[in-house]
């Protein structure tokens, strides 16, 4: 893993420009390595700007789901990739930006687990993209001209 | 992530502690259903209120362990989260498969049927 600057996410023309030390970003392997040391790297930045716990709570949990997501079935070589995540934190929301030249997977469009009425009925995972779809507030994907999977969570502050 | 496993006559109490992640997941998984898959048939009692943080890997790891603890005839029954992890419970909707209790005496005589 290692600490890095970044133009992601892109500020937006119609805003003020966000402060530099309001923005994150890192590189991880697709690896339980990678992810241990994202989340590490993540707590440290959220703790620095004092954010609340309950929004601390829900960044930790998207960052989880969506790196594990990408380690698990991003790439079928084998080999160690590298996931970019950059952050913004804002007086109103949190901004995540995650980029990976893993295949195309838009989690807004993937289907989600479904309630299991009994133990038996019940599917043993599944449920990463749920709890990602209910702790955002807005979601954006795209496949970029480069053949990378762009994601865009943005966290509302409470 | 912390694992404390102690049996009485019919029950494994299992009391974890840290964050139900992945890497913490990874770290815990294999004792915790080894310890509670041999406890010859005898449900498991899981004392939550010390475990800050869980993702979907700590839901599939106690869905597992309740459909092999069914096999045996046995149930898994969890208590005292805390109010992040319980909003994770009612999001995955996991209270439709599993018991979510508030204490230890309640999950005692819940798993005693």
């Amino acid at each position: 893993m290692k600490q890095r600057r970044s133009a992601l996410p892109r500020a937006d023309a119609a805003r003020p420009p966000v402060p530099a030390k309001n923005r994150w970003a890192v590189t991880v392997t697709n690896d339980l390595h990678g992810l241990k040391h994202g989340l590490e790297a993540l707590e440290t930045w959220l703790v620095a700007h004092d954010v609340e716990p309950e929004t601390e709570n829900r960044a930790r949990l998207v960052f989880e789901e969506i790196v594990s997501n990408i380690a698990r079935y991003g790439f079928d070589d084998g080999r160690r990739h590298p996931i970019e995540i950059a952050g913004v934190i804002g007086k109103r929301d949190l901004t995540f930006v995650f980029d990976d030249a893993g295949r195309a997977f838009d989690p807004r469009k993937a289907a989600a687990a479904q309630p299991a009425a009994t133990l038996a009925d019940a599917p043993i995972g599944g449920r990463g993209l749920l709890l990602v779809r209910t702790a955002a507030s807005r979601l954006d994907y795209e496949r970029t001209a480069e053949g990378h999977n762009r994601l865009t969570v943005v966290l509302a502050r409470h | 992530v912390e694992l404390q496993v102690t049996f009485s006559e019919d029950i494994a109490r299992v009391k974890l502690r840290g964050r139900l992640d992945t890497p913490g997941v990874d770290q815990v998984e294999a004792k915790l259903s080894s310890a509670v898959l041999n406890g010859g048939g005898r449900s498991a009692v899981v004392d939550l209120s010390e475990v800050s943080f869980i993702a979907s890997m700590g839901l599939r790891m106690f869905i597992s362990i309740a459909k092999a603890l069914r096999r045996q005839n046995a149930m898994i029954v969890l208590f005292s989260p805390q109010s992040q992890v319980d909003e994770v419970f009612n999001t995955a909707m996991l209270r439709n498969i599993l018991p979510v209790v508030a204490d230890e005496a309640e999950a005692i005589r819940f798993a005693a049927g």
